[in-house]
């Protein structure tokens, strides 16, 4: 069923007005919807047309201060509120209502408190090194900036050299296949174009592909690559050795009817760990350390050595305390992952909205990253400002 | 792959217009001539209902371009495309829509969704409506050549053999991407039609060793094909490549460093961004300023603003024997004059001998803070040239050769990679970024041996200010934002971490 933009704007304008029930509240919303029709033919016989659907938004509660406050350094100070369940996925206005934004208010209004005192506590940090507890968002960003990138195959082969760059599970996969340690063996990254509401999901890939579901890290290991057909001879020594099929796992996409296909990102997952643990548990696990939330990371073109930023608290006897201000992370990426200690379980699974530009001429591509909270020893912080 | 007009018929009633545009030099087959847009705008008039205004931005190009990698083509394109936005104006509402066929089904389509999205917002009062665009006449570059528009895709393929030839002679693997484009950019309404045809080339390599120990880089963007040398840009990458083999680690520190022009250009055309250029935004924390919005004045900082309220204007910010301008007249930059939005670009000089001189601002700030009936040096607001920059030397220049040989101990740079939009720290607009595909030792005068690369955290007004001797300058590789600087040698530049990435 088509809902009407008009109707869209009507139903969007009461979801804003019922902030004003509020004492102080107000809110702001928006929503984008993209529909994508795909029509493919190739010579090889390939024929389809297929419709993606991607939809996010957001929704901000304001909130003013309604009395003069005598705590201190909250005079004037309003806060806001973000709604859950509105990153852009692949599925249409049903987010929308899924998201229960009425639902959301009481804890909206409570997380816009412009006198929350505890918002307000921030201390600066200490250079060093520490355990590490990373939120979801922050693993989806690492997982994509490190081993994401790096076991695309047109990365490792140097098809990518001139543009976004390379890879340090390159220039030979066959050489890393099978043995190389890039992770603890606690570690097990899955990709798809198949996970639900995936913005990298599709029926058939731009090469007429159905994609599989494929394991790049199994235990640590690295196990394969992404692959479009053009490229995937290359690994069918290592698909003999183990008796599998030589066939492209479907990664092949273009962003737009003009551009060539190319490999592209598909959605990432980080397989949860097997007990049915959470971010709350993780920080338990730790008497000193600090927690990243919300955090992305960047890292070189050959995704050896990063760093990273994010809302960072301490923790102290296993539960969190005061943010900490002025640090960064800073990693050598095999070092990192094959610190990892433990992984929050199936419950603690956040699935994230990510993009990837890379090509000549610059294609830009969306796929979905399904992370979870992991706790990591030995991680080095740094002042990001400090110059040598 | 190609989406091409399908009608080009005048279905329109004659409208009397004031055409004031520039007809490229051919038959502008591969995209939309002015005459093109002329009956175009004719024929959106007549779908439009409702009364108001309408207005036509119009961006129609073509594109030819060759990639290679591992020595071999990997995809050839002939692209051509027309991104037509329609905006309809009723009343103090408005409502835009975009499409990219031009038929006249397709046509009253988008005609009509932007009046569906204008009938969607609120009206407005006729007192408190904007007023019409101010509208300037333009500057007329010359940004056309048939260098770039002739070359043909048979030419591209045979080029890219000769090209590849002595870096498959080395046993290295050359990655390289060769784009010709030509453009017709235009503004149009019932009383007016703005039309400005221009071409663009690009060419860019990169070399590496078939195991990974080494990496060159070249390239550079012009709007004439013929000033591309891409034979020595690919002798500059393979030759890169080849001295850059199996790196040391040195201590990371802070070096004399010799940055090539396409590492100063990497670096300082964060500074000269539109948010940092903006007068307004040096000029935050006035209490009468006009930029309202609390949440951009609680985060932004410009590395322009002397205090509350009040610009560097008049100050010395960078080394005096600098200046900065831009100028779409320029024939080392050469960008188009105008925007699509009725914004023309002025020539503007922002550092003059190290003294910030000029900072971009609107019509409403000319008219409301400095009493002139002007457009303002408009940049802001507009995505297409901005952070185009001409930096000019006033002061004897020196080779790169001459810099090494006058270094005692010291690092060479090819380029930076990586430099994310924000700055660590705002006022004193600090980054940091990657070195890539060639750094280097200098010692006693002379290059010692290739080292392994940097992560840097610097400021380009720290770069900027920190200046032993300054080179020629030169274009660099940033398409479509024409950058002009020279190679320096700067005293105590600081690079913060090792990587291992080749």
């Amino acid at each position: 069923m088509v809902l009407p933009i008009e109707e869209k704007l009507d139903q969007m304008s009461a979801w804003v007005n019922l902030a004003g029930r509020y004492r102080g509240g107000s809110a702001t919303m928006r929503a984008t919807f993209t529909r994508d029709e795909r029509a493919v033919a190739t010579t090889d016989g390939a024929y389809f047309t297929q419709t993606l659907y991607q939809s996010g938004g957001r929704y901000e509660f304001g909130r003013r201060p309604t009395t003069t406050s005598t705590t201190r350094g909250a005079q004037n100070r309003s806060g806001e509120g973000i709604a859950k369940g509105l990153t852009k996925t692949g599925a249409g206005w049903e987010i929308f209502l899924d998201a229960d934004l009425p639902g959301q208010l009481p804890a909206l209004y409570e997380a816009a408190n412009p006198n929350d005192i505890s918002k307000l506590a921030k201390k600066p940090g200490t250079i060093g090194r520490y355990d590490v507890v990373f939120d979801a968002v922050t693993m989806g960003s690492l997982l994509l900036e490190t081993i994401g990138k790096a076991t695309q195959l047109d990365r490792a082969l140097g098809f990518e050299a001139n543009a976004s760059g390379t890879s340090y599970l390159g220039p030979d996969p066959l050489a890393f296949l099978g043995h190389e340690q890039v992770a603890a063996p606690v570690v097990t990254v899955v990709a798809n174009r198949s996970m639900s509401r995936g913005l990298g999901t599709v029926k058939w890939d731009d090469e007429g592909v159905e994609p599989d579901d494929f394991v790049l890290v199994q235990d640590g290991v690295l196990v394969d690559y992404q692959t479009t057909r053009d490229q995937t001879h290359v690994l069918a020594p290592w698909y003999a050795k183990h008796g599998r099929p030589v066939r492209s796992h479907g990664c092949a996409g273009a962003d737009t009817a003009w551009a060539f296909p190319m490999q592209h990102m598909p959605n990432l997952v980080l397989v949860p760990g097997k007990q049915d643990i959470g971010f709350s548990e993780l920080v338990a696990g730790i008497s000193h350390g600090l927690a990243v939330m919300d955090g992305s990371v960047q890292t070189d073109f050959q995704e050896r050595t990063g760093t990273g930023s994010g809302q960072i608290r301490e923790i102290v006897n296993g539960k969190l305390g005061s943010e900490v201000q002025g640090l960064g992370f800073l990693f050598n990426t095999t070092q990192l992952w094959k610190n990892v200690r433990a992984l929050g379980g199936a419950q603690s699974t956040l699935q994230i909205p990510s993009s990837e530009s890379k090509g000549q001429p610059v294609q830009s591509t969306s796929f979905s990253i399904q992370a979870v909270p992991v706790q990591v020893a030995n991680v080095d912080f740094i002042d990001p400002a400090r110059k040598a | 792959m190609t989406t091409k007009h399908t009608s080009r018929q005048n279905g329109g009633v004659p409208v009397s217009l004031a055409t004031e545009h520039t007809s490229p030099p051919f038959p502008a087959s591969r995209f939309l001539s002015a005459e093109e847009c002329k009956a175009l705008i004719q024929r959106v008039e007549q779908f439009a209902e409702g009364g108001g205004e309408t207005t036509v931005y119009l961006n129609s190009g073509w594109i030819g371009n060759l990639r290679w990698a591992r020595n071999h083509i990997i995809s050839s394109g002939d692209l051509r495309d027309n991104s037509v936005l329609v905006v309809r104006n009723v009343n103090g509402a408005s409502g835009r829509s975009s499409i990219n066929a031009l038929d006249d089904r397709h046509l009253r389509l988008v005609v009509r969704r932007a009046e569906r999205i204008e009938e969607m917002q609120h009206e407005v009062a006729a007192p408190f409506r904007a007023g019409p665009p101010f509208i300037e006449g333009y500057l007329k570059p010359k940004i056309w050549f048939d260098s770039t528009y002739h070359q043909d895709a048979g030419e591209r393929a045979a080029l890219m053999e000769r090209l590849v030839q002595p870096a498959a002679a080395a046993g290295v693997l050359a990655a390289g991407y060769l784009q010709v484009s030509a453009w017709g950019r235009s503004n149009m309404n019932k009383d007016r039609l703005w039309y400005y045809p221009y071409t663009q080339a690009e060419y860019s390599v990169t070399v590496r060793m078939p195991d990974g120990s080494g990496s060159g880089w070249a390239g550079v963007d012009w709007s004439d094909w013929d000033r591309v040398n891409a034979e020595k840009l690919s002798q500059i990458a393979l030759d890169k490549c080849l001295r850059s083999r199996n790196p040391v680690r040195i201590e990371p520190g802070r070096y004399t460093t010799i940055l090539e022009p396409q590492a100063v250009g990497d670096l300082a055309m964060r500074l000269f961004s539109p948010a940092y250029l903006s007068r307004l935004n040096a000029e935050i924390g006035d209490p009468f300023t006009t930029n309202d919005d609390p949440e951009f004045r609680k985060n932004f900082q410009s590395p322009f603003q002397e205090g509350p309220g009040i610009s560097k204007l008049g100050q010395q910010v960078i080394d005096p024997r600098l200046s900065v301008h831009s100028d779409c007249m320029d024939p080392d930059l050469g960008y188009p004059p105008f925007d699509n939005n009725w914004i023309v670009y002025k020539p503007v000089t922002w550092i003059k001998n190290g003294v910030l001189t000029n900072l971009i601002y609107g019509r409403q700030y000319a008219v409301e803070k400095l009493g002139l009936n002007t457009n303002g040096i408009h940049l802001w607001g507009s995505g297409g040239v901005t952070g185009s920059f001409h930096m000019t030397v006033q002061s004897e220049t020196a080779s790169i050769e001459e810099m090494i040989a006058t270094t005692k101990r010291g690092i060479l740079v090819t380029r930076f990679w990586g430099i994310p939009i924000n700055a660590i720290d705002e006022r004193s607009v600090l980054y940091t970024g990657y070195t890539r595909d060639g750094l280097w030792l200098i010692e006693n005068g002379k290059i010692s041996r290739a080292i392994k690369n940097f992560k840097f955290t610097e400021s380009p007004l720290f770069m900027l200010n920190n200046i032993e001797q300054i080179g020629t300058p030169q274009r660099i590789y940033n398409p479509g934002y024409p950058i002009v600087v020279p190679a320096l040698k700067v005293r105590d530049f600081s690079f913060t971490s090792l990587s291992d990435a080749i």
